[in-house]
């Protein structure tokens, strides 16, 4: 068990997403440039750093679905909005923020679970906040291997993008396999986490990042 | 570990009953008339004589071994009667009796599971239809089918079972076994999967389950399994899994999610009755292959696009005949008939023009698809020929009258198995080659 799940089950609570992050980056799961804010100075440093626009959000430890109590600001272009977005966010939220860039890409679905009956599962499909509606998933059983993953992937629709579609320029699918490999390895090794949602996880054309993560225990 | 389950030397009918609209006297005289060669012990406390038969007032009166007991008395006695097949030192039973978990009675059911760990009774049922190993003549189930076949047929719902089984005879192709399986209180999918693929009379595992115990051991059962295994499992819709809960209180679970551990563990899954027989039909005696060139020749130009839509549909892509195929078959192809993929040989086919057509193709593809769509006499005869030549070949036959019967038949009783439409010959080719991917 990794030691961010044993701290969130010691102490009851979920894992914040800036923990969550850092423990994909234990499994080599690329996550999206970030920085964690307290203060509204912090904030100002962090998103010049970054490069403006940038996305802000809400730290949280009770795993709520960020958007859905308007706890994501998109595409900031300046600091007066960033001040702004930094003041409605905390009056949320006391844990802070975390600042990232704003990109734009292929949105894609990456998850996982745990199934009562098989264990641990791995999904990969559209992403973004229709992914119930579009319902291009694929599942697998965990653990998986590269080539159980790159079958996968050829099985969604979103494939088709990511192979090149328009002026869309072809993805490397085999860094897309290697995360989902990398997410079974945490499935498998930390069983306590119920849930894992990384949505969305955008395909640039420089590779693949996790733009959003949350793990429910 | 379940040999004697299965193929057992001395069986107790317990419950065994002179009134012959009772379970207890049809499976009896099942297994008799089904002419079983081991021992029968009836077991009713009235004593007397059924069918000719001594009848034991316990299977503790019984003064020689037993190896299965099948019973059908009410679901109370039953905690009894596995006492005393535990002091008789019986190890398997086949529990017909319905009244436990699905009608609420889990307490009654874990009871007998108790009774059954504690003497290491392994038990098939209860609440099921009880099993029919043709191969054994033991038919300790119902209607009565002695038919010799190759599928072995593993079901949660009897009727289910037994529709598979009545087909399977009709096309007189047969099955090797027949196990209810009812609530599944212990022997389960993954006992099944391990024990036939050890059973040197079946060739394919048919499976109805409403739900899969563990999955994890699913898995790696199927994975082992050499042979391959067709499952059906319903409640794939959030009410049907609600329906799953009051059938036989399985856990329908993820739809999805089994879908995935199916895909891992070479199984291959049904979507329909239809297509639970069809499949395990075909695995039965066709071999899978790979590729991707797939020759249709069919007689009749609808049931040849009926095909090409559901290849692919499926993600079967029906190749373009190309010019060394034209070239070798245009002094076969009748003229007004279409040399392309189908190849359209039109209603005056001949069974010869088929044969021809593939003895001068079959270097060039990888299956053929014949849709016999007329009154095409010796179709059999000329698709053994065909099948010689050593490319999976999958037929329909429709529309063909009298004559289709006759050829149908004729074609089962060699081995080679038809289906009714072109659509159902096209999904098993699907399944066939799929499972050469796995």
């Amino acid at each position: 068990m990794h030691e961010i799940i044993e701290r969130a089950l010691k102490e009851k609570r979920y894992p914040t997403e800036p923990e969550c992050r850092k423990m994909l980056e234990d499994y080599n799961i690329p996550v999206l440039d970030y920085r964690v804010a307290k203060s509204e100075e912090e904030a100002v440093e962090a998103a010049e750093e970054l490069g403006y626009p940038v996305v802000m959000k809400i730290v949280s430890s009770k795993g709520v679905h960020k958007s859905d109590i308007g706890g994501v600001v998109l595409d900031i272009k300046s600091k007066d909005e960033l001040i702004n977005s930094f003041k409605k966010l905390t009056s949320l939220s006391s844990e802070g923020v975390l600042i990232s860039p704003m990109v734009r890409g292929i949105e894609l679905f990456v998850g996982a679970f745990q199934d009562e009956q098989f264990g641990g599962v791995v999904a990969f499909g559209t992403g973004g906040k229709f992914v119930e509606v579009y319902k291009d998933v694929s599942y697998r059983i965990t653990p998986i291997d590269k080539e159980e993953a790159l079958r996968m992937i050829k099985e969604t629709k979103v494939y088709r993008i990511l192979s090149g579609y328009r002026d869309e320029k072809p993805r490397d699918i085999e860094k897309i396999a290697e995360l989902l490999v990398n997410l079974s390895r945490l499935v498998e090794e930390n069983p306590e986490i119920k849930e894992i949602d990384l949505n969305p996880t955008f395909s640039l054309p420089e590779g693949v990042f996790v733009a959003d993560a949350r793990f429910i225990l | 570990m379940l040999e004697k389950m299965f193929y057992p030397e001395a069986v107790a009918v317990i419950g065994a009953s002179a009134d012959p609209r009772k379970l207890g006297h049809v499976v009896l005289k099942n297994i008799v008339e089904g002419g079983f060669k081991g021992k029968i012990y009836p077991i009713n406390p009235k004593g007397g004589e059924i069918l000719g038969l001594k009848v034991y007032k316990s299977v503790l009166e019984v003064p020689d071994e037993i190896d299965l007991a099948v019973i059908i008395v009410p679901a109370k006695f039953v905690p009894d009667v596995m006492e005393d097949l535990g002091k008789k030192g019986v190890k398997n039973a086949v529990i017909i009796t319905g009244g436990f978990r699905e009608a609420g009675n889990e307490e009654l059911e874990e009871k007998v599971v108790e009774i059954a760990r504690k003497y290491g009774i392994r038990i098939v049922g209860p609440n099921c239809q009880g099993i029919n190993n043709t191969h054994h003549n033991f038919c300790a189930s119902w209607p009565l089918i002695t038919m010799k076949g190759k599928i072995a047929i593993a079901s949660q719902s009897g009727t289910v079972a037994a529709a598979m089984a009545e087909w399977s005879q009709r096309d007189g192709i047969g099955f090797s076994t027949f196990v209810s399986l009812g609530n599944k209180a212990d022997v389960d999918e993954v006992d099944i999967i391990n024990f036939f693929s050890e059973d040197e009379n079946t060739e394919v595992i048919a499976l109805y389950i409403e739900g899969v115990r563990d999955g994890r051991k699913f898995m790696e059962a199927a994975k082992k399994c050499k042979k391959p295994i067709v499952v059906l499992k319903p409640g794939v819709t959030e009410r049907g899994a609600k329906a799953v809960q009051s059938h036989t209180k399985s856990m329908a679970g993820r739809n999805e999610v089994f879908d995935a551990a199916c895909k891992q563990s070479g199984v291959i899954r049904a979507e329909n009755l239809e297509e639970l027989y069809d499949f395990a039909k075909a695995f039965a005696y066709l071999k899978p292959f790979k590729g991707d060139r797939i020759l249709i020749v069919t007689s009749s130009g609808g049931s040849g696009i009926l095909a090409v839509d559901v290849l692919e549909s499926n993600s079967v892509k029906v190749f373009e005949a190309d010019e060394e195929i034209k070239s070798r078959l245009k002094d076969i192809v009748p003229p007004h008939g279409i040399l392309d993929n189908p190849i359209d040989l039109t209603g005056d086919a001949t069974a010869e023009m088929y044969l021809e057509v593939a003895k001068a193709t079959h270097d060039l593809v990888d299956a053929f698809l014949l849709i016999f769509g007329d009154p095409i006499e010796n179709a059999a005869d000329a698709t053994a020929e065909i099948v010689k030549l050593g490319k999976t070949v999958v037929v329909a036959f429709l529309g063909g009258g009298d004559v289709e019967r006759r050829e149908v038949e004729k074609m089962h009783s060699y081995g080679i198995p038809v289906f009714p439409t072109p659509e159902r010959a096209a999904k098993v080719l699907v399944a066939l080659r799929r499972w050469s991917d796995a």
